[in-house]
């Protein structure tokens, strides 16, 4: 069984050292917020002990540190930072440093080792201090209340797979196996004759409100300037004005089932090989669509057909930019 | 004042005969949804967290997507526009908690006045509410804090108390004059004190996050510079959910959507004070260049400036703000410490 | 009721390319429909040009109120006034409004008038000192001051030159750096300004340029002695309804599409500080 508040004190020690050695100028970990047991991603500095003294790891650190550091990129340039981890935010931040957005010497690593996360909304608001949070091979507890893993709100977590988390500290023993992706909810749809395969994407298409926040969140996305529809535009005072009035707009504004679809699907294509499958747009997207059916597609071809696990290893070559004489044609690649 | 009494039946019963499109919500959170209640079907018997769809009812009369004209450029420069026929057929929201009913308060205040906005305004002219008073707060809620109460009637025109097998029903306004006068026929008027006691049972407590939001606008002004805001501001991802869930966010979106180089039209979209592009011009200058700057507008928009330009928050304390940030930020938490309260 | 955001269809019918062709270019575009100004207008007051396909951008009208034409000094920034300096004459052009307040130039009868403009900002200011020059008796002078980084990127130059001839007005205009053929002030406006030290009696300054130009234009006529009811400016935020509904010109409670862009120093200093020039 396992305490997350023993976990979370034994993490507390590890941040307090590093700040107070010097050995980072900040920390950017999950602390606990007013709506218990929420989580917020805090930054940290040297001597904010009471910050420090609401540091917590436990399965609902449900978000990622890694989007934090894409967020907050410019304000910590060339700053010395310790990161707390969860395994998928480990595979994340592999890929950002394949891709040299961010540089491994600027960081140091502490890695919680993860089960799986559950909705907070799913349990009572603790009262008081000190209430335990633990879990085991069966699922999550807060106090006397306990929900199963398939039933705490994380479908991705039950079939994590990724066991080559390597962080400079870490917290936490692993209380259940990994699982393997099982792909049963897109075998489902991809079983459906193509009109009915139409109509169920149609609908996923049409619900999408272009709220953006998948792409907001996802610890991955992180192209300064969108290519689908620029969230941030990259021009300057400098920037001529042909630049400007020539950039490709692929996805008019339009909330128009065609421009949502390619929103959607190009969002997909551009997160081959780099989409970790920690399901967070998934679980962020407020009219519940079921995004991991489009980003799927594209993550079971890239495991299945190409045998490349995203954010395996910061020193892979991104999956997008290698090619290998021995990558199938296209027979046998679709569906 | 105009209240009745009437067995619950005779209201879905009425809503039948009369042929308006009925929407009601269905469900609560993400997977829930604005439906519409076709014939014999079933109206909500009850309101509160349980009936609060992630999406609020805004979306019935200012949809995300709404084309405003189209357009037809000749081969030799002429242009053609049309303007879009913003027309709705007769529509009643159904059952919505307080909370929801008074977003329309302030849509009405922010979009009609002066020179109306005409998409709104079109579909207004055929669109009531029949508010009910709430029965279950969730976590989330701060009705009480924004001037509201479970059992408030701003922005309804007809209020429903649900009372046993019997709705008790009060009229607010003339607009479902039409549906009145059949509710009204032979039904039970309800006394004074005999209502008071019907209301006093909607009048529980709402606890998270008490504060006392026009006690608080008058603070606000001296938190806009606020060091407070970049602390919670730092984890904000610059997405449309607690704009877009809003049931009173209203900003919007003007973009050409071209079929191609000829053919086209204008669309109005809902738009959000949090994109980064929301204020860029296209020379590069951005006033709110900053997530803590947009972050500020939004508080101060909703717990300040409609209060200024109209009397009322434009805040109605529905939460859902704060149940769906994916990053956990508290838009009462945030005015709150803005404004020295915390 | 009047759907706000159909425009009108009119026609280019002049056409003043007023700065070589480049990343700066200006174009100055006389809008007419059947011959008439499409709609009247005060000044300050600006118009929702359409580019369809591309969207719509908030001009200021350039010239003084009249009942044959309305003028547009459309500087090249993105997709939009790319699309407005392809028009030819003759073509058709698609607008709306008039929108926002406008200057008070009726309250400003019998003053001096005193325009100090930097760059594009001349533009709206070009449709208060017009006014000025058709109603000479009405007011008590004008001075226009007025630069650009050099000669070719000046525009109005002609008017101004006939201006200075015809001694309708103190015409002071500047260039950064000298010139051959040059004779008019190099430097920056603002030192042009203060140079000239115009006195804030019985007069009235407005002043319109990039956010640094009025900052510190603004600076120096409060130097000079001018009070903040006698300092006017206009603003520029990203527009796209234009009638106060979109929420996003606002600075404060305010929305400059409809209480602006048109402010007194004196309304300036009583507004949020958000993005302001001289906070």
């Amino acid at each position: 069984m396992r305490d997350y508040n023993s976990e979370s004190a034994a993490l507390r020690r590890i941040c307090s050292d590093l700040l107070e050695k010097g050995a980072v100028q900040y920390i950017v970990a999950w602390t606990e917020g007013e709506d218990r047991p929420r989580v917020r991603e805090t930054l940290i500095e040297k001597g904010r002990a009471d910050l420090v003294s609401r540091i917590v790891w436990s399965p609902f650190c449900t978000t990622s540190t890694i989007t934090y550091l894409k967020k907050n990129k410019a304000a910590l340039a060339g700053k010395k930072l310790g990161v707390v981890v969860k395994d998928c935010d480990f595979q994340a931040l592999n890929v950002l440093l394949q891709e040299h957005f961010l540089k491994r010497e600027d960081l140091v690593i502490i890695g919680a080792r993860c089960d799986g996360l559950a909705d907070a909304e799913l349990f009572p608001r603790p009262k008081g201090a000190d209430v335990p949070v633990t879990s085991d091979a069966t699922g999550v507890g807060v106090g006397h209340a306990s929900i199963r893993w398939e039933d705490s709100g994380f479908t991705t977590c039950l079939t994590c797979s990724y066991e080559h988390m390597k962080p400079d500290h870490v917290i936490g023993e692993y209380g259940r196996k990994k699982g393997k992706p099982d792909w049963k909810h897109l075998t489902r749809v991809l079983a459906l004759p193509p009109g009915k395969r139409r109509e169920h994407y149609a609908a996923l298409f049409d619900a999408c409100i272009r709220c953006y926040a998948c792409r907001e969140v996802c610890p991955v996305c992180a192209c300064v300037e969108c290519a689908i529809d620029p969230g941030e535009r990259a021009i300057t005072p400098r920037t001529p004005p042909g630049e400007k009035a020539c950039a490709p707009q692929w996805a008019s504004h339009e909330r128009h089932v065609s421009e949502n679809a390619v929103y959607l699907t190009t969002r997909a294509m551009h997160m081959a090989g780099r989409c970790v499958r920690c399901g967070w747009c998934e679980r962020s997207c407020p009219v519940g669509i079921a995004l991991m059916d489009i980003l799927d597609l594209s993550n079971d071809a890239v495991g299945r057909i190409y045998h490349y696990e995203a954010g395996k290893d910061p020193a892979d070559v991104p999956f997008l930019v290698s090619y290998a004489e021995t990558d199938p044609d296209d027979k046998g690649a679709s569906h | 004042m105009s209240v009745i009494r009437i067995p619950a039946a005779r209201m879905e019963k009425a809503l039948g005969e009369l042929g308006w499109r009925v929407m009601a919500p269905s469900g609560s959170g993400r997977r829930g949804k604005y439906i519409e209640v076709g014939a014999g079907g079933k109206l909500p018997l009850e309101c509160g967290d349980h009936t609060k769809p992630s999406a609020p009812p805004k979306g019935i009369v200012w949809p995300n997507n709404e084309v405003l004209l189209s357009y037809s450029l000749g081969l030799k420069g002429e242009i053609d526009v049309k303007g879009a026929d913003h027309s709705m057929g007769m529509t009643v929201l159904y059952g919505t908690p307080p909370c929801d009913s008074a977003s329309f308060r302030v849509l009405d205040a922010a979009l009609l006045k002066d020179m109306p906005e005409p998409g709104y305004a079109a579909k207004r002219e055929s669109f009531g509410v029949i508010g009910m008073a709430c029965s279950r707060q969730d976590r989330y809620c701060l009705c009480t804090s924004v001037g509201l109460s479970p059992h408030s009637t701003a922005g309804a025109d007809l209020m429903v108390y649900p009372d046993g097998d019997d709705l008790v029903v009060q009229k607010l306004t003339g607009r479902l004059d039409k549906l009145w006068a059949k509710l009204e026929h032979g039904a039970a008027r309800v006394p004074d004190d005999a209502f008071k006691a019907v209301a006093r049972k909607f009048d529980f407590k709402v606890e998270n996050f008490a504060f006392d939001a026009e006690k608080l606008a008058e603070t606000l002004r001296k938190g806009f510079d606020s060091p407070y805001l970049k602390e919670f501001s730092e984890r904000c991802v610059s997405c449309g959910i607690c704009t877009f869930l809003c049931p009173t966010c209203h900003c919007f979106d003007i973009a050409d959507s071209a079929a191609d180089e000829r053919n086209g039209r204008r669309v109005r979209t809902w738009d959000t004070c949090q994109f980064p592009e929301f204020t860029g011009e296209t020379s590069a200058h951005n006033p709110r260049r900053e997530r803590w700057a947009r972050q500020r507008q939004r508080v101060l928009h909703k717990f300040l400036y409609h209060f200024q330009n109209h009397g009322h928050m434009m805040c109605t304390g529905c939460g859902r703000c704060i149940r769906y940030c994916p990053v956990d930020i508290n838009i009462a938490e945030g005015a709150m410490k803005l404004g020295g309260m915390k | 009721m009047k759907d706000e955001y159909l425009p009108v269809v009119a026609e280019v019918t002049d056409i003043r390319t007023e700065t070589p062709p480049g990343d700066r270019m200006i174009k100055t575009l006389r809008v007419q429909k059947d011959g008439k100004a499409p709609f009247a207008h005060l000044p300050g007051q600006c118009a929702m040009i359409s580019a369809f396909g591309r969207g719509e951008a908030m001009i200021s009208i350039a010239c003084p109120p009249n009942d044959e034409y309305l003028e547009f000094s459309i500087l090249l920034q993105g997709a939009v006034t790319t699309s407005l300096q392809y028009l030819e004459k003759g073509e058709k052009i698609a607008l709306r409004g008039p929108y926002g307040n406008n200057f008070p130039v009726d309250e400003w009868k019998g003053k001096r008038v005193i325009v100090v403009g930097g760059g594009i900002g001349i533009a709206p200011l070009r449709s208060i000192y017009g006014h000025v020059v058709r109603h000479p008796a009405d007011y008590a002078g004008l001075d226009i001051f007025y630069g650009a980084r050099d000669s070719q990127s000046i525009i109005y130059k002609q008017e101004f030159l006939d201006l200075l001839e015809k001694k309708k007005a103190g015409v002071h205009l500047s260039i950064d750096r000298p010139e051959p053929g040059w004779n008019h002030f190099v430097g920056f406006v603002a030192a042009n300004l203060t140079r000239a030290a115009p006195s804030p009696k019985n007069a009235v300054a407005i002043t319109c340029g990039p956010p640094i130009h009025i900052k510190v234009t603004l600076d120096i006529l409060k130097k000079l002695g001018f009070t903040e009811d006698q300092v006017y400016t206009t603003l520029e935020r990203k527009m796209k309804c234009g009638f106060g509904k979109c929420g996003r010109c606002n600075i404060g409670e305010v929305y400059t599409c409809t209480k602006g862009p048109v402010f007194s120093l004196a309304r300036l200093q009583k507004l949020l500080p958000e993005g302001l020039p001289d906070k």
